[in-house]
């Protein structure tokens, strides 16, 4: 898979950074900006870059303090908190052009239940690309009879799931090495889609319907209630509700495609929740994505005889 | 004919000085009702579908015939460049410049402001913005008041002043 990605995402990302970090980045070589995955602010430390190899330290970049960190939050929220705390909540910020935000820091609590952060000491900016060819291989494994089956992509964090995903949402929409059919997007996070002011920032093809800003489990159900999706898809599977959600839809006669943290096949009989998957069925494809020489080689199983 | 046209002219001078200052009391009024009104609607916007600032002051800009809406472009203006000034710098600025002719009490209503507006939780700021519009209100009945009683006041004052240097001076 080619590495060398345009800056033009890198770019985008900076304009998160307050000013005094933003200088910091200009002198980086395009060949680095292209390759650069994140970008990482640890309070009392040198902002760093990290790329496929690991993180370095940006070299003439002032120490990280709070004001710092803050100003990437104002700056991500249009200065408009009230608008992200649910986002801050669950530990990170979805930003236009489809970018990720993680936070850490001391939680503030009422009730037993995370509120807000009261103090931030890191930041994690991840910067979201599209890799058009991703699923161009991929696709023809998921098909049967010109239909994708239910398909479950699994990976490490940062081994490419989103990516891969958001490419095989849209050939399945455009109607690439298939019929077009209509894709409904749950898209809580907004990583896969990029919403924004109701026009996607990322191609996910003309037939897919997003629904952002809601939890993946009413996201899924209201594609279901309004849009009479043929194929729904949806990023990072993790709770008990969006696997409700996903049996429902399954009982629905439409085709699924979700991925879920994780290293390999062996990972689903491990964790109870993707246990639940095999147990019900509800998948009938599983994608592997490893990372090799800082390559993504993807592996298709076949779930369907599984053991439970 | 030239004396005649001297004291025409102070008596001019001195009516247009006092409605200068009966103008300066009716603006006063005006633009704290429509602060007023402004905080109502960012506060409804907010409660009701938690808008992003940049759009509320961007809409609030482009009212034409407000007499604030220069005041919120220029903080819709001034939060494009978030990264470098913060909002709290944006609004104190926009505040000490756009209401220059604002008492200072008047204007420390709005200035406090900053230190809440898209820092905290919906339910925060739309307090805060009830109980700062509700103090320009207090502050508007005043100079509503002010105006109904000391406009005419001005005017005829400055009528009689020009006047009585007419006389003086023939």
């Amino acid at each position: 898979m080619n590495r060398d990605y345009d800056s033009s995402a890198f770019e985008q990302v900076t304009m998160l950074l307050p000013i005094e970090l933003r200088h910091c980045l200009a002198g980086l070589p395009d060949r680095a900006k292209g390759r650069c995955e994140e970008l990482r602010l640890r309070m009392g430390q040198r902002m760093s870059v990290t790329y496929p190899e690991g993180e370095v330290a940006v070299s003439g970049s002032p120490v990280v303090d709070g004001a710092m960190l803050h100003g990437v939050l104002e700056i991500a929220s249009h200065a408009s908190a009230h608008t992200v705390l649910d986002q801050v909540r669950n530990g990170f910020l979805p930003v236009r052009g489809g970018h990720r935000i993680g936070l850490c820091g001391r939680c503030a609590m009422k009730d037993g239940r995370v509120v807000n952060l009261r103090t931030l000491s890191s930041l994690s900016i991840r910067i979201a690309r599209e890799i058009p060819e991703a699923g161009k291989e991929v696709l023809p494994l998921l098909l049967d009879r010109g239909r994708p089956q239910s398909t479950l992509i699994l990976s490490p964090p940062g081994g490419g799931k989103t990516t891969l995903l958001r490419d095989l949402i849209r050939r399945v929409s455009e109607g690439e090495g298939l019929d077009p059919l209509r894709v409904g997007l749950a898209d809580e996070r907004g990583e896969l889609a990029a919403l924004c002011d109701g026009i996607p920032q990322f191609s996910v093809g003309p037939r897919t319907d997003v629904m952002d800003g809601c939890s993946k489990a009413e996201g899924l159900m209201m594609l279901l209630r309004g849009m009479n999706p043929q194929v729904l898809a949806v990023d990072e599977v993790t709770t008990p509700e969006d696997l409700a959600a996903l049996e429902l839809a399954a009982g629905c006669g439409v085709s699924l495609l979700a991925t879920a943290h994780g290293s390999g096949k062996a990972d689903l009989l491990r964790r109870p929740l993707y246990r639940q998957f095999l147990r019900l069925g509800l998948f009938t494809k599983l994608v592997v994505i490893e990372l090799c020489d800082g390559k993504r080689r993807y592996t298709v199983f076949e779930l369907e005889d599984e053991p439970c | 004919m030239l004396k005649a046209l001297g004291a025409a002219l102070i008596l001019a001078g001195g009516a247009a000085l006092g409605a200068v200052g009966s103008c300066r009391l009716s603006h006063r009024a005006r633009l704290l009702r429509s602060l007023c009104g402004d905080l109502r609607q960012i506060e409804r916007e907010l409660a009701f579908r938690l808008t992003p600032l940049p759009a509320l002051f961007s809409r609030l800009g482009q009212a034409r015939e407000s007499p604030t809406a220069r005041f919120f472009k220029r903080c819709a203006d001034g939060l494009g460049n978030v990264g470098e000034v913060p909002l709290c710098s944006v609004w104190e600025q926009a505040v000490t410049e756009e209401f220059s002719q604002l008492p200072p009490d008047d204007r420390a209503i709005l200035t406090e402001l900053s230190l809440v507006l898209g820092r905290y939780n919906d339910e925060d700021q739309r307090r805060a913005l009830s109980g700062a519009a509700e103090r320009l209100d207090e502050k508007a009945r005043e100079a509503e008041a002010e105006r109904d009683k000391l406009g005419k006041v001005y005017g005829a004052l400055g009528l009689t002043v020009g006047a009585f240097l007419v006389i003086l001076l023939l």
